[in-house]
């Protein structure tokens, strides 16, 4: 990332040099062009996992076109154009054209990949969007007994696991009156490719397939603003329409060719269907307004209401020939919200000592949709399940309140008391209501040019009433489980930052976080949630052209939950079958850099050095009643990358640029380290597991700037 | 719910009221005739809104219309000793004197520096707005003076703000480091990284947005300058991170007709959108996660050790997802466990 970025900032900087002549002359009357382009070739060197590496990005071997700029600039209006990573899966291009005062348009093509796995391998073929299929052959084989999973699965081929976003944006800016915009956006991203999906078949057979994607989501949005010294109204739509070309997915079971009502998960359908994401719309309408009051305060208010709908055709519950048929209490989804939010803000500095800042926020989310009810159900396409089931449309009013007051009795120096209270209502959940009582303190000092301090404290108290054991016996729950998203919680906050400058040229910091979430009304569940985060670093620049800096950041993460091991009967209150998981992570990260400018006025050369080390644990304790565990060993990721990046002016206007990275990517993990193969017992999965990788990047460009 | 109705109203009419005092200036420029339409009320806020002297700006700044004899030099004065500051200023937006928002449309470098006669007489900088030397407050009320709109409609009361930053905290008008915004650090990842090394350290982990990539930015999902959401989210009124999440993923915005409460609850129950070293940017590791809610008979609450790592289905490779594959919703009509 650092060599990405010094890479446009050092470009840029090139095009500055041009442009500030640029600017100066453009108001005599004359056209001014300035900008550069790189062309060059990338080579990379990779062992181990490539797709990992590339996760977001395209660094095959090959030439590279861009970065590529362009700026024209006439009397009254301003023209630009952009071009990153020309040709390569993550290209980036975009124009812009301004006319001062008048208007602005800008049109973006962004395209992000996604890279998981270059070694996943299937025995499905895509035979038409959203059917998967796996050779008879194989299937009836295995039915028959003549061989295993395990034994066919050299029969798969290898696949690269990938999806790419194509984004296209464009706003638009129009200036009707000296003090009022109109704005039009509007964006549409496609995804396509595929993605890791859940296949199974109960517990036998785990299945994984290579789930195709092909979506697109547009979105619009239009604007008025109006707005001067004294105050704003802003009046805005957004529109928003998701559109899955694949709503169903259909699949082979690798295990069985014939549909059956004999309920056995490996034996009793031929194959399964599911349904994928469904096109929704989302529609939104907000006033927001501001107004400047006397005593340097301010009133700000936003209203805005929204609608979400979804109405896709259900699915029969099952592709299964042999099950009896459940007939649908609908054919569509008729999922639909209404929300409506509401903010509003006061500030105020009355006198140069005091401030005061309060909020309040409402948001409603009124789910519409009605319960869908059956008497029966169908599990995974393989076993009827004579037990009703109802969905749960949930709705929620979240409100807030805020209040802080600050007292500056020294110039650049504020404290401050703050209060907040929040409250929720929900439907569907074990509390009705949660509320929460929050207190704050913070200090900061900011205008020495010595030393700046930053610290504040945060105590935060939450409970909920209206509870609700049905909801957890319905299910079979643990009575004394609580849901750590709503449930009781204390919580508490601390953050400082303090940076010493002891010259103009030299900097230090010094950062902590500490923080605990203590759930002590949960029997079951997390019960604690701690982190601790310290950081140092320093930065100096003694010279015009010469900076270094570096930082070590420490995190530590802690957590404890409680369970407990039973069937239904006695074991359920057992307490002797308790356990307890003691999770863990240990972060170490180090960053440093060197960068060396216009040395004898030609060379430029950055050195960076990124490396994160994790190490997380997850320990059980368990009770009498228990067989001692055998603990799971610990999750380690690690990466060190080093990054040079070196420039040389052959001329004002040509340079070439070398650029060099080494990335080092290590990893232990127990559940996702390949040691199960694509065919672990009862199952068969993609292969997409986390390997390492040890990376050399080089990347040699020629710059060209006029 | 039974408040929601009068809120709804209360917060509605607030609403229109603050449209109204902001607008009726407009209003009350229109002939008399219009104007009789407006109540005594209103029209005594409006007057009070057209009049420059009730917003009380903490410094010397002015506004159009003022000239030489106000105390204005222009900015050829200026530049006479301030070169370099002139020549940085040229290449950003506030020199494009077209457009009467900027300062080169108004009155120049007094834009925001405030009438400097005294100052070009005397030498004094405390004469003059000399940023370094103010405090955070009366830097902002310079700034949003003009930057009160758009984007910086809630910079007023938000977390940053609140924290005595201050505008040049982040930018600069004359030694800007970035292509863009005129940030004072090369990037807004290094920029935000320098109070935010939480964040910026999670950015290196194995599972991470696309940041470092240059595919996305701080910016992408917060508003450094405030907005209507928690967290300065940018997206959204939910109080949660929901909005700038489903903004990309929309497949898992629903409504769905089987819900799973702590999606719609907050994406940032299970998931850390600034990076994880867990799959999928999961807080915890599958299935420890899930048991955090889960303690039912039989297989969510079983002791997944180190015997059954590479046997049981419910700790290899994916885990609960393995087979709950639609964790964020299902629509299948037998999706009640968020498999179909």
């Amino acid at each position: 990332m650092r060599i990405k970025s010094s890479l446009i900032v050092m470009v840029v900087a090139l095009l500055l040099v041009g442009g500030a002549a640029s600017a100066q002359e453009a108001p005599l009357g004359k056209t001014t062009v300035s900008g550069f382009i790189g062309v060059g070739i990338l080579g990379t060197d990779i062992s181990g996992d490539g797709a990992r590496f590339q996760r977001y990005r395209d660094l095959r071997d090959g030439p590279t076109g861009g970065p590529f700029r362009l700026d024209v600039e006439g009397r009254t209006w301003l023209f630009n154009v952009e071009a990153d990573n020309v040709g390569r899966r993550g290209q980036r291009y975009l124009a812009e054209l301004t006319r001062p005062g008048k208007f602005a348009v800008e049109v973006e093509l962004d395209h992000v990949p996604l890279f998981y796995n270059e070694t996943t391998r299937t025995l499905y073929t895509e035979t038409s969007p959203g059917v998967l299929r796996m050779d008879d052959d194989i299937r009836s084989g295995i039915e028959a007994g003549s061989f295993g999973l395990a034994d066919v699965i050299d029969r798969a081929h290898v696949f690269d696991l990938r999806s790419r976003r194509r984004e296209l944006a464009i706003d638009a800016t129009y200036r009707v009156l000296p003090d009022l915009d109109f704005t039009a956006a509007f964006s549409s991203v496609q995804r396509k490719g595929a993605q890791q999906w859940a296949g199974a078949f109960g517990f036998n057979p785990v299945v994984e397939v290579a789930a195709p994607i092909d979506h697109r989501t547009n979105t619009v949005t239009l604007g008025a603003e109006w707005g001067n010294q004294k105050g704003m109204v802003r009046l805005e739509y957004l529109g928003s329409w998701f559109d899955n070309d694949i709503q169903t997915l259909i699949w082979d079971h690798p295990l069985s060719t014939t549909d059956s009502t004999s309920g056995s998960s490996s034996r009793s359908a031929s194959q399964g269907r599911t349904a994928m994401a469904p096109s929704n719309t989302s529609h939104t309408v907000s006033a927001t307004g501001a107004i400047s009051l006397p005593a340097r305060s301010r009133l700000t208010g936003l209203v805005a209401l929204g609608y979400f709908d979804q109405d896709e055709a259900l699915l029969p519950f099952t592709i299964n020939t042999a099950l009896d048929t459940i007939p649908l209490p609908r054919t569509s989804a008729q999922a639909s919200a209404r929300t409506v939010s509401t903010v509003l803000g006061f500030t105020s500095r009355p006198t140069k000592a005091i401030r005061i800042n309060a909020r309040y926020r409402l948001y409603d989310y009124d789910n519409e949709t009605p319960v869908f009810s059956s008497p029966a159900y169908i599990r995974m396409d393989y076993s009827f399940r004579p037990t009703a089931i109802a969905t749960e449309p949930i709705s929620t009013q979240r409100q807030n309140f805020d209040v802080d007051v600050g007292f500056s009795p020294v110039r650049h120096t504020l404290f401050k008391v703050g209060y907040g209270y929040g409250k929720a209502d929900r439907t569907y959940r074990i509390f009705d209501t949660t509320s929460e009582d929050t207190f704050r303190v913070s200090f900061d000092t900011t205008g020495n040019r010595y030393f700046t301090a930053r610290v504040k404290y945060e105590r935060t108290s939450r409970d909920g009433s209206g509870f609700n054991p049905e909801l957890l016996e319905h299910v079979g729950e643990q009575p004394g489980m609580r849901h750590f998203d709503i449930a009781n919680r204390d919580r508490e906050r601390f953050t400082a930052i303090a940076t010493v400058m002891p010259s103009a040229t030299v900097s230090a910091f010094l950062s902590a976080g500490v923080g605990n979430d203590d759930y002590d009304n949960s029997e079951f569940g997390l019960q604690d949630n701690k982190h601790r985060v310290y950081s140092i670093g320093i930065d100096a620049s003694p010279h015009d052209n010469v900076s270094f800096g570096g930082s070590y950041t420490y995190e530590d993460y802690e957590t404890l939950q409680f369970s407990r091991v039973a069937s239904s009967g006695a074991q359920f209150i057992d307490p002797t079958r308790n356990f307890s998981t003691e999770g863990g992570d240990t972060v170490h990260t180090v960053n440093a850099y060197v960068d060396l400018l216009e040395l004898a006025s030609k060379v430029d050369l950055r050195f960076g050095y990124d490396f994160s080390t994790s190490d997380a644990l997850y320990v059980y304790g368990v009770g009498s009643g228990l067989d001692d565990p055998a603990q799971l060993p610990p999750v380690e990721n690690e990466l060190q990358r080093v990054t040079v990046d070196a420039r040389y002016a052959l001329s004002t206007q040509l340079s070439i640029g070398f650029i060099y990275w080494y990335d080092d990517y290590r990893v232990q993990d127990f559940a996702l380290d390949g040691s199960t193969g694509n065919t672990p017992p009862s199952g068969l999965l993609l292969g997409n597991f986390y390997e390492p990788y040890t990376v050399h990047t080089g990347w040699l460009t020629a710059y060209y700037s006029w | 719910m039974g408040t929601r109705r009068v809120l709804i109203v209360a917060t509605g009419a607030a609403a229109l009221m603050m449209f109204a005092l902001v607008a009726l200036p407009e209003v009350q420029a229109a002939p008399a005739s219009g104007a009789s339409q407006v109540t005594p009320a209103v029209r005594a806020a409006a007057v009070w809104l057209a009049s420059p002297e009730t917003v009380e700006p903490s410094s010397p700044v002015a506004f159009v219309g003022q000239s030489q004899e106000d105390g204005f030099v222009g900015d050829e004065e200026c530049r006479s000793c301030h070169p370099e500051q002139g020549d940085s200023y040229d290449l950003t937006k506030h020199a494009r004197e077209l457009d009467a928002r900027t300062p080169a449309g108004t009155t120049g470098c007094e834009s925001c520096h405030g009438p400097a006669l005294e100052h070009a007489e005397e030498g004094d900088a405390a004469l003059i707005n000399d940023f370094p030397l103010m405090s955070a407050e009366d830097v902002t009320e310079v700034c949003t003076e003009c930057h009160n709109r758009g984007e910086q409609t809630f910079w007023q009361g938000s977390q940053h703000n609140g924290r005595d930053l201050t505008c040049t905290t982040c930018h600069s008008v004359h030694a800007e480091a970035s292509d863009k915004a005129q940030l004072v650090k090369s990037t807004q990842t290094e920029l935000c990284g320098e109070c935010h090394q939480d964040k910026a350290a999670k950015m290196l982990r194995a599972n991470h947005m696309p940041v470092r990539e240059g595919k996305l930015e701080c910016g992408s999902c917060h508003n450094p300058h405030g907005s209507a959401n928690v967290k300065m989210v940018r997206m959204g009124t939910s109080m949660t991170a929901n909005d700038a999440c489903t903004e990309c993923h929309a497949e898992k915005r629903g409504p769905f007709l089987w819900e799973h409460a702590p999606v719609q609850e907050n994406c940032a129950s299970c998931h850390d959108p600034h990076g994880s070293s867990n799959d999928r940017m999961l807080t915890a590791k599958q299935p420890m996660l899930c048991q955090r809610c889960h303690a039912h008979t039989r297989h969510p609450a079983t002791i997944y050790d180190d015997n059954n790592v590479a046997t049981s289905s419910r700790a290899y490779g994916r885990s609960c997802v393995n087979c709950h594959q639609t964790i964020h919703g299902s629509n299948h009509p037998a999706g009640k466990f968020f498999q179909r």
